[in-house]
């Protein structure tokens, strides 16, 4: 019923004058009025209209009073009915009023009784209404509680976690099904027993720690203790717990079983690398000098025999013992370039800044000897500083420069350039050269780099020319193990940078490298 | 104190090609001092101290300079040159260690043990009698060792 709208009246009377007396009457008092003289009728108007009240006479042929309320009440429990006698019984008017009537009114009516009657009535009517509406709202709201139950519910016991409410007496109070699935006991064993009862003994003194903490309003984060699962075995839990100073805890746990195995198993794993790496320590270190000893045996009476009875050889057996000692000091070479090599993984980096300019002002003075006698040019713009391990970088551009040195041997005056360009940081790697106009990136990181204006290299085989004992030109035209890029490669990778070359036939080389952290 | 018994070098050197060559070595740098070979460590610490079979000697007539190899039987080379410089009588005895070893904790044990030098045996054979030639002239020659 709409508060402010005018309720609407059902007026049923079988004598037509009172009837629309009555209509006139309540309609001067402001209410919408609909008469009729037969109760069939007012059911069929009934059907299709909503009314606040029905106002009827007892005494109707067809259908009584009593008759039409109950079935108007039916269509509409909130209705309220009010009935005429005018004969004067009131053992019908209690019969009517038993019958849903809401009250009774005498003919012949009075104004003054009919209208507070109508009013009080309507009165009703209104806070039948309104509970109506209160009764669906609680509805409602049970509803949504019920809905919100369901998906806290819901969420409890899908959860993946294992999520519990223990009580300050030792016994769990609720436990959601995960508990059953990580430990294999039913919902009613775990609730049954106390659940330290579940503790693996050397664990109880800490869990009791643990609750005890709670009680004084810490939060356990974390903690870790050993729950039997029904076949016998124990698992690892992780719990974090909280307590609402309620005498409840609230916790979540995870079994962390594999968790921890996986961990020890990773210590062993790296003790045993550790191991392994002690072990071929020590086995290159009896490889290096068990191995140098017979070639130095080698070399040496091979030059003996050339010395003491050189003269009496005809040349072609000193040619070839002169091969027997370049074999021999070859494989000591290469004997101290694996060395080298693989000592290079094993070696901690110590990464300092470093005067990159002197680092190569140092290996240019190593590289003396190589220098000797020869026409260089060297050409060295300002280097900025790096960050990186010392000696491992001095290999580095020892490597390098010296590699500039020996194939550039052949040229009258070798003129060797070293110094560094921005390169942009997705660029170019010896996996991946730079591809022709590559755009600008934004980021850009510092690439030093080597010159020279030897022989260089077909680009067609630059993806070989880090790789261990790959060399890219013949032995006798110049010599070398085919291990120092490798050295150089795998020292940059160490320093998360990247190397690579470019180079043409005849047009010498330029090898590259970018070592990490090193922005412009 | 005969003088046929003095030696200017004791060699303590295992393998005996390189005995060979290092003797060949400071044959061809003129060096033709008495040059005495201990073939492994017990030997040198008992030429050294005048024991066992060297019982006859006395530590004056000791050699000028030790060459000592590291990789030894029975008592290792950084031993003996432990004991060498760990003894009042023979610490001012000049060691020079010639290994084929460039490991760095070999050099770094040998200097902290006193070692006066530590050369590494090249393969190359006239690397190598370089070495052995420049060694004999710097301790023999050119050094002064003190008076005993």
């Amino acid at each position: 019923m709409n508060v402010t709208a005018r309720p609407r009246l059902l007026i049923v009377d079988d004598e037509v004058a009172q009837m629309t007396a009555l209509c006139n009457t309540l309609e001067d008092q402001g209410y919408v009025t609909t008469g009729l003289t037969s109760a069939n009728q007012a059911l069929a108007v009934l059907r299709g209209q909503e009314f606040d009240l029905v106002l009827t006479d007892l005494m109707m042929p067809e259908m009584d009073g009593i008759a039409l309320l109950r079935a108007a009440l039916e269509m509409d429990a909130n209705l309220v009915g009010i009935v005429m006698t005018g004969h004067g019984s009131i053992d019908t008017a209690v019969e009517a009023m038993q019958g849903g009537a809401l009250d009774y009114i005498q003919k012949p009516f009075k104004l003054s009784v009919i209208v507070p009657v109508v009013a009080r009535a309507l009165g009703v009517r209104r806070l039948r209404i309104e509970n109506a509406e209160l009764e669906r709202r609680v509805r409602e709201h049970a509803a949504e509680l019920a809905a919100a139950n369901q998906e806290r519910d819901k969420f409890f016991d899908t959860s993946l976690d294992m999520l519990c409410i223990a009580k300050s007496d030792g016994y769990f109070k609720r436990l959601n099904p995960s508990f059953t699935e990580t430990l294999g006991w039913s919902m009613e064993e775990l609730l049954e027993r106390p659940f330290i009862d579940f503790v693996h003994s050397d664990d109880r003194d800490s869990t009791l720690r643990e609750v005890e903490k709670q009680n004084l309003g810490e939060a356990v984060l974390n903690f870790e203790n050993r729950y039997q699962h029904k076949d016998g075995s124990w698992r690892w839990l992780s719990w974090r717990s909280g307590s609402l100073r309620d005498g409840l805890m609230y916790a979540t746990a995870r079994d962390v079983t594999q968790q921890r195995q996986t961990q020890a198993d990773l210590l062993e794993r790296t003790s045993q690398l550790e191991a392994a790496n002690k072990e071929l320590e020590a086995f290159s270190y009896s490889v290096s000098h068990d191995l140098r000893s017979p070639l130095r045996t080698i070399d040496g009476f091979s030059k003996a025999v050339l010395e003491d009875y050189g003269a009496q050889l005809p040349p072609e057996a000193q040619r070839h013992l002169q091969f027997v000692r370049e074999g021999a000091q070859q494989m000591g070479a290469l004997i101290d370039d694996l060395l080298t090599f693989s000592r290079l993984s094993r070696q901690p980096l110590d990464r300092r800044t470093l005067d990159t300019a002197r680092l190569v002002n140092q290996s240019l003075d190593e590289l003396r000897p190589q220098q000797q006698g020869r026409q260089i040019e060297l050409r060295m713009v300002e280097l900025p500083p790096c960050r990186g391990d010392p000696s491992l970088l001095k290999q580095v551009w020892i490597n390098l420069l010296s590699n500039a040195l020996k194939y550039s041997s052949k040229r009258e005056t070798a003129i060797i350039e070293v110094g560094a360009v921005p390169a942009p940081v997705s660029g170019a790697s010896v996996d991946a050269p730079p591809a022709a106009g590559t755009a600008a990136s934004t980021n850009h990181e510092i690439a030093y780099f080597v010159r020279d204006n030897g022989v260089g290299f077909d680009m067609r085989y630059a993806h070989k020319l880090f790789g261990v004992f790959q060399r890219l030109h013949r032995a006798e035209d110049y010599d070398g193990t085919g291990v120092g890029l490798a050295i150089v490669h795998r020292i940059i990778h160490r320093h998360g940078g990247r190397v690579w070359a470019e180079a043409a036939v005849d047009r010498g080389a330029t090898f590259y490298f970018t070592l990490e952290g090193t922005n412009t | 104190m005969s003088d046929t018994n003095a030696v200017d070098i004791l060699l303590v050197e295992d393998n005996p090609k390189d005995v060979e060559l290092t003797l060949r070595a400071f044959r061809k740098a003129n060096l033709t001092n008495r040059i005495h070979v201990a073939r492994d460590g017990a030997e040198a610490l008992d030429f050294i101290f005048c024991e066992g079979a060297h019982a006859a000697r006395t530590i004056e007539d000791g050699a000028k300079v030790v060459l000592l190899d590291l990789k030894l039987p029975k008592v290792d080379g950084l031993e003996v040159l432990q004991r060498i410089k760990g003894d009042p009588r023979t610490k001012i005895i000049p060691v020079v260690v010639l290994t084929s070893s460039r490991e760095q904790c070999d050099v770094v044990e040998s200097y902290q043990l006193g070692v006066n030098s530590y050369i590494v045996k090249p393969v190359n054979f006239e690397r190598f009698a370089e070495a052995v030639e420049h060694l004999g002239l710097y301790w023999l020659l050119m050094n002064q060792p003190p008076k005993v």
